[in-house]
């Protein structure tokens, strides 16, 4: 994997620990209540064939990233205007992801600490990581992937007794808008943002279908994310976890086991810093090729420094309080879908014709 | 070389960012805040707070003591920053595991005290809450401990192994009452802790519970009507006692032990207002005899069972009369009952639970198994040996 591939497990065990990323820092959306686990299957299932078109375009393109399809189908001019608002989008959601884990950190831990450190510290390690090449991430998730899974089951084992399963009902109780509204955010953050991978896929060294693998990534990271959700309302209740910032942290919290084995929160923290760097790593490489492919670069690598200082300094910038930066989900998902929907889907059917064209002629 | 100097660059860099440091205090400029107790303030005043803290002793012999810091305040952030600006520590709340409130302060609503605990992140949402009945929160904190010098932590010990003992007190964690104040089907119940005498000594001791009408107290129940109350509710985790009054002049009691109990509700709605039928099953062993009863025989066995169910229906009834009409509580939580398993009917009384509670039919069924009568089948008979 020396000569910048990484293999088609690596890309799966990246886009799970991607997924699972912001995603329970921010809590997922409680507008459904006790139902909440049901929007975020719902919202899985609403991704699965935005997933598909995204393993079709790595297929139909492979070694090719969005943004060599972009100049292809739009041409120099509307490929290079394309790839700016794309670099946009992934740069902003570097940002927005920093933002969230300082935030996380600063709310939950370490309150005097301010927000930049814990930022720079994130996004040196990313930059490190772009440096030595994509491959470090690739071997780095499949390492931490059973830490983050052995941390997870020993989590819900051990808060087994504290569940209490009478607060999920009562079950889907004339509930359906609060659901699918809750469906359609979980869709855009954070399943749909899988339209990173494609550019990630361009690197993947595979035989495997690109589409099996994105559909695998999602599925797995889906059914944890329900579990998840359903563990915080059996433990703590409604309403009080649709009150609570971080209910994955707190749920962790309850376990006191003994005396002895209580406190044990803290290892939240450790799956939320591996979910961190790995997602802000990820929207760095994209950016990078992206920046890249419009300067005309020869390396990916040589934006990374500007472009990761940039993140961090947005990343202060763009909330006041931890209030903003939970009422953006609401704001996000009206202007996600662009990136994350249109473009993909006009790249792949413009392509299809293509490909049609070229094997008739 | 290049690299080595870029490796010290960074561990120097990580030394100074090492993030936490900001929040770094001095374990001796820090005071650890074993318990609260809230009780109405005094000077005009909102609260009177009253902080139990620990400090261990510089030398060996001294050990651990603690005392109790007070102050009156407005708002309970105010308190603790006022007794921070007289002892000039940092309190720290992580290790705080008890908090009580007042009678007094309770009757005028603990809707406030569980919104700050839960949101300040120092102090634990698995706080227990307890209150204190017949006297001030604060004169349960300064109760002279028998074990050890920490009052709060012997109260957190009295609550949580009571419950497994004697079927006492349920459980009580701060989040789980702050989702039961903010449920209309259920009223929130909480112990009540009260000082006795014991050989003129002030002893702590359990007293029941303390039953909320939303945040505001309302009335207690003593630990007889607890322990019919967690039957009810289907939260006899491992024992129980029971004792029967079997005949008067001279009184004769018989106690049971109870090892498993579990509790069915069935809401029907034949009527405007629906009705429950609650079927207690128990499992008991036959603890204490006073009378003379030879259990080998069937008909002894079956005259024992039915003395306890008669006696446990006669209870629960009793209890379940006072919820309705004095305390007009539903303590039972029928009504988040019904907000679970039928939403539609819940629709339709949740707006007046109150006062639907009281016009609700409950019946109450007991079965009783007795599995045993301890290691003995007779009793003793006095002077009977011919």
């Amino acid at each position: 994997m020396i000569d910048g591939k990484i293999s088609g497990k690596q890309a799966t065990h990246m886009m799970i620990l991607f997924l699972l990323g912001s995603s329970l820092v921010t809590g997922g959306s409680m507008v459904a209540k006790q139902d909440s686990w049901i929007s975020i299957l719902v919202g899985m299932l609403m991704a699965l064939p935005v997933a598909v078109i995204y393993g079709n375009l790595c297929k139909i393109a492979p070694g090719k990233d969005i943004f060599d399809m972009v100049y292809l189908v739009f041409g120099k001019i509307g490929g290079a205007i394309i790839t700016v608002l794309f670099c946009l989008y992934t740069i902003h959601l570097g940002a927005l992801v920093i933002r969230n884990f300082t935030e996380y950190f600063q709310v939950v831990t370490i309150p005097e600490t301010p927000l930049a450190v814990t930022a720079i510290c994130i996004a040196l390690l990313a930059y490190y990581n772009i440096t030595k090449g994509i491959e470090v991430l690739g071997r780095g998730a499949v390492f931490m992937m059973p830490i983050v899974l052995t941390v997870i089951l020993v989590l819900s084992l051990l808060s087994l007794k504290y569940m209490n399963f009478d607060n999920l009902k009562p079950i889907f109780n004339h509930n359906l808008k609060p659901i699918l509204t809750g469906a359609y955010t979980v869709f855009t953050f954070p399943f749909a943002e899988t339209v990173m991978f494609i550019t990630v896929f361009s690197v993947v060294d595979t035989k495997k279908n690109p589409i099996k693998l994105f559909l695998i990534g999602i599925l797995f990271s889906g059914v944890l994310l329900a579990i998840f959700v359903i563990v915080a309302i059996t433990i703590l209740g409604l309403p009080f976890v649709a009150y609570l910032y971080f209910p994955s942290y707190a749920s962790a919290g309850v376990i006191d086991l003994g005396n002895f084995i209580s406190r044990i929160e803290v290892l939240v923290s450790w799956n939320y810093i591996i979910f961190g760097v790995i997602k802000v790593t990820v929207c760095l490489f994209v950016s990078c090729k992206g920046v890249a492919k419009l300067f005309k670069l020869k390396n990916y690598k040589v934006p990374a420094a500007p472009i990761v200082t940039i993140m961090v300094v947005m990343s202060l910038l763009v909330f006041e309080s931890t209030m903003q930066m939970f009422g953006f989900l609401d704001v996000y998902k009206i202007y996600a879908p662009f990136f994350e929907v249109v473009i993909p889907f006009t790249l792949l059917v413009a392509l299809k014709i293509r490909a049609k064209k070229q094997s008739l002629g | 070389m290049r690299k080595r100097v870029i490796l010290l660059l960074i561990v120097c860099i990580n030394v100074f960012m090492l993030t936490g440091c900001w929040n770094y205090v001095e374990i001796n400029q820090q005071m650890n805040a074993s318990g609260i107790a809230i009780d109405v303030g005094q000077q005009g005043k909102k609260y009177h707070l009253s902080i139990e803290v620990i400090s261990v002793g510089m030398k060996a012999e001294e050990g651990i003591s603690a005392n109790v810091l007070e102050t009156d305040s407005d708002t309970l952030f105010e308190g603790i920053r006022d007794l921070m600006a007289m002892t000039t520590k940092k309190l720290y709340f992580g290790h705080c595991k008890t908090m009580i409130i007042g009678e007094k302060a309770a009757k005028n609503g603990i809707a406030e005290i569980i919104d700050v605990t839960l949101r300040n992140h120092e102090v634990r949402k698995e706080l227990d809450i307890a209150i204190s009945k017949g006297c001030d929160a604060k004169d349960i904190l300064l109760t002279e401990g028998i074990a050890t010098p920490i009052m709060s932590y012997k109260i957190y010990d009295l609550m949580n192994t009571s419950v497994k003992a004697v079927g006492g007190a349920p459980k009580t964690k701060a989040y789980l009452i702050f989702n039961s104040i903010q449920s209309e089907g259920v009223c929130t119940v909480i112990p009540a802790l009260q000082i006795g005498n014991v050989q003129e000594k002030k002893v702590l001791e359990l007293a029941g519970v303390a039953v909320f009408d939303n945040d505001k107290l309302a009335g207690f129940l003593d630990k007889r009507e607890t322990e019919y109350l967690s039957f009810l509710n289907n939260k006899i985790e491992r024992s129980g006692l029971l004792t029967v009054k079997v005949s008067e002049n001279p009184d004769l009691f018989l106690s049971y032990e109870v090892y498993k109990s579990k509790t069915k509700r069935d809401l029907q709605f034949n009527e405007d207002v629906p009705s429950v039928n609650i079927t207690v099953n128990t499992s008991a062993i036959i603890g204490e005899v006073e009378t003379e009863e030879d259990f080998s025989k069937p008909e002894e066995v079956e005259k024992v069972k039915q003395l306890l169910e008669k006696n446990m229906e006669e209870n629960f009834t009793k209890l379940i009369d006072r919820a309705q009409t004095k305390l007009n509580c539903d303590i039972f939580g029928i009504g988040a009952q019904l907000q679970r398993d039928n939403p539609e009917m819940w629709g339709k009384y949740k707006d007046n639970w109150d006062g639907t509670f009281k016009k609700v039919k409950i019946n109450v069924d007991c079965k009783v198994k007795i599995t045993g009568s301890g290691i003995e089948n007779g009793t003793v008979k006095k002077g009977q040996l011919k």
